[in-house]
């Protein structure tokens, strides 16, 4: 039977092996897994592709992410704020790219970081610190820009909203939802929205992983010629938007979201390495 | 490549499959395209300090995994590489699910 899952993994296994870098422990992780290649999906093939060709690199992701992580809950924060955190900061980076090219986004993302407050002002922080002379660090970080001014604007707003705790929780935002972003946002964005009871996990989980290649090919004008007409981008900002309406409800039920970051479910790129 | 990439959520989602085989879907094309362009950025990262961090992870931070990120993308070679790849990667998937009907 003809399974369009399994498909698309494949070819992107087979597609993989054509490119130069890799090619070989793609090739090897191939061998190995040619008798499995009956599992539903590659995520298995995925994974020894990984472990051994980027081992170092997810080595990487792994111990950012842990860094990150240990910081948030050395600051008393739990999983839950982490995902709250990675759904606002990636909304601002995905935010802060869209909005250089459609005002209306824009206006969007200004009325999500009216409602993040804080969260947008440190997502703003941590996005132009690796703002940097790169294309897209510019990118994010001018459209971060408009995030964090907006943020400011009504940061005694947010500041109420949050209680005192709002700069450290904006600072767990940012850190995780940047620093997923850029480590391994392909599978957090679906992950964390997930978590949060599925809202927007289509559109999220498609494009959150286009997002970061997007915005990682090099200039701004290929960003803004791909992200131009951006009806997913809408969508995602409509869900990020909607995710940040439900944060008190996210709060209420802890036991159901924790229940949902079972180890199958959590993203391979910050999986610890064995 | 944002009218391929909508074009494809677009199918999925409007298709009559049921939500968890809709979800294996999307993870797959998600771990589709992490794994097409992923190698491709640890090409173009130089490799001295992508090692030297690796050594001592205890060094790393936000700034310098992103500049790595940075840093392979320079020159616009990784980035010729990623839209090349990433196109036929979408048009092969949108064959895919047409294979399976889902149009």
């Amino acid at each position: 039977m003809f399974n369009p899952a399994y498909e698309i993994g494949r070819m992107a296994g087979e597609q993989a092996m054509h490119n130069t870098t890799g090619a070989e422990i793609l090739k090897n992780a191939a061998e190995i897994s040619k008798n499995s290649m009956r599992l539903p999906g590659f995520a298995w093939i995925n994974r020894i592709a990984f472990d051994r060709f980027a081992g170092r690199e997810q080595q990487l992701a792994a111990n950012l992410n842990t860094q990150v992580q240990q910081q948030a809950e050395r600051q008393g924060h739990g999983k839950k704020k982490l995902l709250i955190g990675a759904i606002i900061g990636t909304a601002a980076v995905v935010g802060g790219t869209l909005v250089l090219r459609d005002p209306e986004i824009g206006a969007k993302i200004g009325t999500l970081a009216e409602k993040a407050g804080p969260w947008g002002k440190k997502a703003f922080d941590v996005a132009d610190k690796f703002a940097d002379n790169s294309a897209f660090g510019n990118a994010v970080g001018r459209g971060a820009e408009a995030v964090g001014k907006a943020a400011v604007k009504v940061g005694s707003a947010g500041k109420e909203f949050l209680g005192r705790k709002a700069p450290a929780i904006g600072e767990t935002a940012a850190s995780v939802g940047i620093g997923k972003a850029v480590a391994s946002s392909a599978e957090t964005v679906p992950a964390a929205v997930t978590a949060a009871g599925g809202l927007g996990e289509k559109a999220l989980g498609a494009f959150g992983a286009a997002v970061p290649v997007l915005g990682q090919l090099r200039t701004a004008e290929m960003a803004g010629q791909v992200l131009r007409r951006v009806p997913v981008a809408r969508e995602v900002i409509t869900k990020a938007d909607q995710v940040v309406s439900m944060g008190p409800q996210l709060l209420a039920n802890l036991p159901a979201l924790m229940a949902t970051l079972n180890p199958e479910v959590r993203p391979q790129g910050i999986q610890q390495q064995p | 490549m944002d009218v391929k990439l909508n074009l494809i959520v677009n199918k999925i989602e409007n298709s009559k499959l049921k939500t968890v085989e809709k979800n294996l879907l999307y993870r797959q094309f998600v771990q589709g395209i992490q794994l097409i362009v992923w190698p491709i950025l640890v090409k173009h990262m130089p490799k001295n300090i992508l090692h030297t961090l690796a050594d001592n992870p205890e060094h790393l931070t936000i700034e310098s995994y992103t500049s790595l990120i940075t840093r392979a993308l320079e020159g616009g070679q990784a980035f010729t590489e990623i839209a090349r790849n990433l196109d036929t990667y979408l048009v092969r998937t949108n064959a895919v699910l047409a294979q399976a009907h889902i149009v």
